[in-house]
């Protein structure tokens, strides 16, 4: 699907955020970049969306792709009803897909809930108006900075599992930045570990997705996925 | 209901106590006139009160327009152009620490002898202006970096981003500084025609004036109250519009 080839970055009078940094993601596929703060995760995301510049390096597109972002915060418009938030991406593009939209928020379980406000909603299903917002823009790569990261753990499981569900039913590619292991071990096809802008290491949970979602979490496929990288994180790439 | 209720019982207990007051320990009227005095003495003048009044409301709406259609524009200068900002921003500030009883007679003298409304106007809008500037500075540069970075992705036009993400981001701010300039405004407008003294002065602060000059305290009493209740009018009229327009808003 893309390529991203020797990227370089740093913000203005910083130090280097990434050196030569490559990664390919190939469609269908849910990648994680994974690492402790300030490895350069959100800046890859931010690089891949063209919201910031790389000083070099080049990110090779397959073919044209449609592009949609889902923030750690719902960042959703407070003065717009669910439907205006979720209709905002073909809003500015000067043409809006009502069924888009309107299938949007069927799937991320807030239909009928269109003419709400977002101050009228709970913490859930404002995030759930952010990913169906970027849903509306039938997007082929979605990039996630963590996005579940604000909510409570029963709240992060469910939304690990609607993201699971959406994959199920549509086609498109996702970039997902996380701090927790375990989510990114349940819901990627590759985890990338970085550490101080270059990746470490590449683990392939490998996940049955024909099991239940409890039968996957005690599979011996996540927890060697979770033992491998902890050993990565931890510093031992061997 | 009780935020209305309060006050108002508060009030008429302050009339009942004042009235009481006065005629039992029998106060001369030039020292503080009774409650009945004041309404008296305005509903024997009643037109000449509500032309003054009007005069009055339309200097404080004709500044306050100009503070607010000034005060956007700049702010939006500002926030497209650090360079505007800090060229202006600071001459923006001196208009608001200098004292406008001392800049209004050089105005009047400017621009007021053949017309003082003009010169009111301009030293009403001297007052209104910064914190209007100020607040929707504030609130243009209070955008969520979020959806900035969503309509930068999306590939919003200007006017899409002021439209759509801008001025909906700075309403609240610009609502907030309306509560406060529509008031000084109304400050403005009073000063200059006090300055003006007399002239082509209509409005209610040369009623005041002309009553001082007679000593008829209760006129005096009468155009205080008037000039309160268009300062309440503006204020809970933008109170009003502020709670309409934001009742969406956590």
């Amino acid at each position: 699907m893309f390529s991203v080839r020797n990227l370089s970055f740093a913000y203005d009078g910083g130090s280097q955020i990434l050196d030569r940094f490559s990664i390919d993601v190939n469609s269908n596929e849910i990648v994680s970049l994974l690492g402790p703060s300030g490895c350069g995760k959100s800046t890859v995301l931010r690089l891949v969306a063209g919201l910031l510049q790389a000083e070099e390096g080049e990110i090779v597109w397959s073919e044209p792709q449609e592009l949609a972002f889902v923030f750690q915060d719902h960042a959703l418009m407070p003065w717009a009803s669910v439907e205006k938030n979720a209709s905002l991406p073909g809003r500015l593009k000067g043409q809006i897909d009502e069924k888009a939209v309107f299938e949007a928020l069927e799937a991320v379980g807030l239909g009928g809930l269109e003419n709400r406000y977002p101050s009228e909603l709970s913490g859930g299903q404002r995030m759930r108006a952010s990913v169906a917002r970027a849903l509306a823009a039938s997007p082929t790569l979605l990039l996630m900075d963590e996005p579940f990261a604000a909510l409570d753990e029963i709240l992060r499981f469910q939304m690990n599992e609607l993201l699971l569900t959406l994959k199920a039913q549509r086609e498109f590619s996702a970039l997902f930045v996380t701090h927790s292991l375990f989510e990114a071990a349940y819901l990627s096809d590759r985890v990338l570990v970085m550490q101080d802008g270059l990746i470490c290491g590449t683990v392939e949970p490998g996940l049955d997705r024909t099991l239940g979602a409890e039968q996957q979490r005690t599979s011996p496929a996540y927890l060697t996925a979770i033992q491998s990288i902890s050993r990565l994180m931890a510093g031992d790439s061997a | 209901m009780k935020r209305i209720l309060l006050p108002v019982m508060a009030f008429a207990t302050l009339m009942v106590f004042w009235q009481v007051y006065v005629t039992f320990y029998d106060v001369p009227k030039f020292i503080l006139p009774a409650p009945s005095a004041i309404w008296s003495a305005l509903i024997a003048d009643l037109p000449l009160w509500t032309s003054s009044a009007v005069s009055t409301l339309s200097v404080t709406i004709q500044a306050l327009a100009a503070a607010t259609f000034s005060g956007v524009l700049f702010a939006l200068g500002f926030s497209l152009s650090r360079t505007f900002e800090a060229t202006l921003y600071p001459f923006a500030v001196v208009l608001q620490v200098t004292p406008v009883i001392a800049i209004a007679p050089l105005v009047l003298i400017w621009v007021g002898i053949d017309n003082v409304e003009r010169a009111q106007v301009i030293i009403a809008w001297l007052v209104a202006f910064f914190p209007i500037l100020a607040n929707m500075s504030a609130g243009l540069k209070s955008v969520d970096a979020n959806l900035l970075e969503l309509f930068t992705l999306y590939r919003a036009t200007p006017l899409q981003r002021f439209r759509l993400l801008l001025w909906p981001t700075a309403l609240p701010y610009l609502l907030a500084s309306l509560k406060i300039s529509g008031g000084l405004a109304l400050i403005g407008g009073v000063v200059a025609e006090f300055v003006a003294g007399s002239g082509t002065a209509t409005g209610l602060a040369w009623r005041i004036i002309e009553a001082g000059n007679r000593l008829q305290i209760e006129k005096m009493f009468a155009g205080l109250l008037l000039l309160s209740g268009i300062g309440l009018l503006i204020f809970y009229g933008f109170a009003l519009l502020e709670r309409l327009l934001l009742r969406h808003r956590a």
